[in-house]
């Protein structure tokens, strides 16, 4: 069993939309709609996700947030983040909280495939 | 008869009576004080305002001499007669090289009423010189404090510190209250700390009644200058409450000028500016304060209107914010699923004609995508300069991008796009706002050349990487080649071609941002040539 790949997006049509791309091309996926749920995935996963897809503008707790306190936790600390934000200045954002890369929204299916493949992710055999 | 105040230094009550006299014949009633002792003199150059002295050679105890450096010291600004029984020529030379301004013997005594003009005349034209000096200065120091970049209070705060003391005991700024109404005290110069504290006291506990008959709330409601030059004579009670009568009397206040800053849309507050104990204010006070005002008042207005500037601009970068989120999300979320439903009518080889359709969804989409780029950027250009988020890319890999993603819509337009042979050209743009360039271009091209080939060839030309995007359409007028670049701008009816017309302008001002250009101009034979020219860095140009 590979490990899987969390994204988390307020919006549940994109997250699912996001989830099946990923599952069509072999990943494991779990969702979160916002950044406290998502460490609640976390903590209930014993295998920490091999890559973070992380929205910045959520309610309840946004992205900025859950990176941080993702990175307070030793397990945690060192799982990829790669920002997913439609914001105009996302790459900045992903600089400023240690992310390895970002996706401005709107993205199509093989620009996402590729920036996910980007990090090594192992696929389901 | 001419009034005047005259400080008399003479011991001899029949002296004294001789003077009056002399000077009433020549047509003065002057407001008289003798003194006979230093000590007395002291006193009188302490508490009043003199407009000429006339003194003794010798008194008890001291001499005219004595009373010239007491004049002297104090710095002020009275001529000085020396009347004496017998003066040696000498004493008189000594006298009139301290400075006194004549003297003759009291045998002489006509001589008084011309010499007294003479003085009066004298002493008032150089201390209107003085005052124009002085107004000049002032208004010349408030002129830098208003154009200097200071935070309003303190600006304020230095304007009144102008008038203190040179023209006035006190002066304050008095401005609407933007959520009360009504005036508050905002700025205020006082020499003496307890006073101060006491007004601004008065202003939390007293707030100006806004129906005031008088005072800075009056002025403020009728616009008309306000001058008391004396409140001790004034009749009634500056306000009803007998508890803010004594608190208004607490101040000590003696000559008051109340004048009106003015605004575009009314007033904005008032200058309020006084004297205590014996000093008085006169009209020429009032015109100094009236363009203080008129000055303050223009300032703060403008400062008025840049704050609600930057305020609308921070109103719209915050809904572009928020508008940029909620349109791209949706347009995320069907861009992922055509592309799936279109991976999988593949993989279970569905009939063509569902895949035909999804590709022009799919085309469709992404072209509502650039038109809400398209727009978000213009109305942020519409204010300042596109920042840009350089990074190290090879350009002729991100047009080959750019034309792979074009590939479906020019299958549509039935034009072939062809790019000249890569050989690398690495360089350090933004990669966003490059990438929005050229496909601005090949949009263009595809738009406009329908049905023939379009040729894109990246290159070097002196320290500049080029791309060139060739058609073979309609073609640009000579005349239109700049307008094409305009916001909105185009070459063709809208009605025949669509399109919001701002990619070729967000194509220019990506690579102006840059330090490059962006123009066009016709081809030979046929059709437009669109030239896109990016810096390269130093170390890459050959």
């Amino acid at each position: 069993m590979s490990r899987p790949l969390l994204v988390v997006d307020d919006d549940t049509d994109l997250r699912e939309a996001l989830e099946e791309v990923l599952r069509d091309a072999g990943y494991t996926v779990l969702g979160a709609g916002n950044g406290l749920q998502a460490l609640e995935v976390l903590r209930k996963e014993s295998v920490p996700p091999a890559l973070v897809l992380l929205d910045m503008m959520m309610p309840v707790m946004d992205g900025a947030t859950f990176g941080r306190q993702m990175r307070q936790v030793e397990a945690w600390r060192d799982i990829p983040v790669l920002v997913f934000s439609a914001s105009a200045n996302a790459r900045q954002v992903a600089e400023e909280m240690g992310a390895c890369s970002y996706l401005r929204k709107p993205v199509d299916v093989e620009t996402l495939l590729k920036a996910v493949a980007a990090h090594k992710v192992p696929e389901v055999a | 008869m001419t009034p005047f105040r005259l400080l008399l230094v003479e011991d001899s009550v029949n002296d004294a009576a001789l003077v009056t006299a002399e000077l009433e014949g020549a047509g003065y009633r002057p407001t008289t004080r003798r003194v006979d002792t230093l000590e007395a003199l002291r006193d009188a150059l302490g508490t009043g305002d003199w407009d000429l002295v006339l003194c003794d050679y010798r008194l008890p105890g001291f001499t005219a001499l004595d009373v010239l450096s007491l004049l002297h010291a104090r710095g002020r600004d009275v001529p000085l007669i020396v009347l004496s029984s017998q003066l040696s020529e000498e004493q008189a030379v000594t006298l009139m090289k301290a400075g006194a301004r004549d003297c003759f013997s009291k045998d002489r005594m006509a001589r008084l009423g011309p010499a007294v003009a003479r003085e009066l005349e004298e002493t008032r034209v150089r201390r209107e010189r003085e005052r124009a000096e002085v107004d000049r200065d002032i208004l010349a120091r408030a002129s830098e404090l208003l154009t200097a970049s200071l935070e309003q209070a303190a600006r304020l705060d230095q304007l009144v510190q102008l008038m203190v003391p040179r023209v006035a005991d006190w002066c304050a700024f008095f401005l609407q209250d933007p959520d009360q109404g009504g005036l508050r005290l905002v700025a205020l110069a006082h020499p003496d700390a307890t006073r101060r504290a006491h007004a601004w006291k008065l202003d939390q506990r007293f707030p100006l009644d806004p129906q005031a008959a008088a005072g800075p709330s009056h002025v403020l409601r009728t616009g008309q200058p306000e001058f008391i030059p004396d409140v001790r004579k004034r009749p009634e009670p500056i306000t009803k409450d007998a508890a803010h009568q004594r608190a208004i009397e607490g101040l000590g206040l003696r000559s008051v000028v109340n004048v009106p800053l003015p605004g575009s849309e009314g007033r904005l507050g008032v200058l309020s500016m006084g004297t205590l104990g014996e000093r008085t204010l006169a009209p020429v006070d009032l015109s100094l304060a009236q363009e203080l005002a008129r000055r303050t008042g223009l300032v703060l207005e403008n400062a008025r209107l840049f704050q609600e500037a930057r305020e609308a601009v921070r109103l719209r970068d915050e809904f572009l914010t928020v508008a940029a989120h909620e349109l791209r999300t949706p347009l995320t979320t069907l861009r992922l699923q055509l592309g799936t439903l279109l991976q999988r009518t593949e993989v279970h080889h569905l009939e063509p004609e569902v895949v035909t359709r999804l590709e022009r969804s799919v085309r469709q989409v992404r072209r509502l995508g650039t038109l809400v780029e398209g727009l978000l950027d213009v109305s942020q250009l519409s204010s300042g300069e596109l920042s840009l988020m350089p990074e190290r890319f090879d350009l002729e890999e991100l047009v080959s991008e750019v034309l792979e993603r074009y590939q479906a819509e020019a299958r549509a337009a039935g034009c072939e796009l062809r790019q000249s042979p890569r050989r690398g050209l690495w360089g350090t743009w933004d990669r966003l706002r490059v990438d929005q360039a050229v496909a601005a271009l090949i949009s263009n091209a595809l738009k406009f050349g329908p049905g023939r080939p379009v040729e894109v060839d990246v290159g070097r030309e002196g320290g500049f990487a080029r791309i060139q995007v060739r058609d073979r359409g309609i073609g640009v007028p000579v005349d239109q080649v700049e307008r094409i670049f305009e916001r909105f701008g185009r070459a063709v009816s809208s009605h025949s071609y669509g399109g919001l017309g701002l990619g070729l302008y967000l194509a220019r001002r990506a690579a102006e941002a840059h330090g490059g250009r962006a123009w066009a101009e016709p081809a030979a034979g046929e059709g437009a040539r669109f030239t896109l020219e990016l810096p390269l860095e130093k170390e890459t140009r050959e």
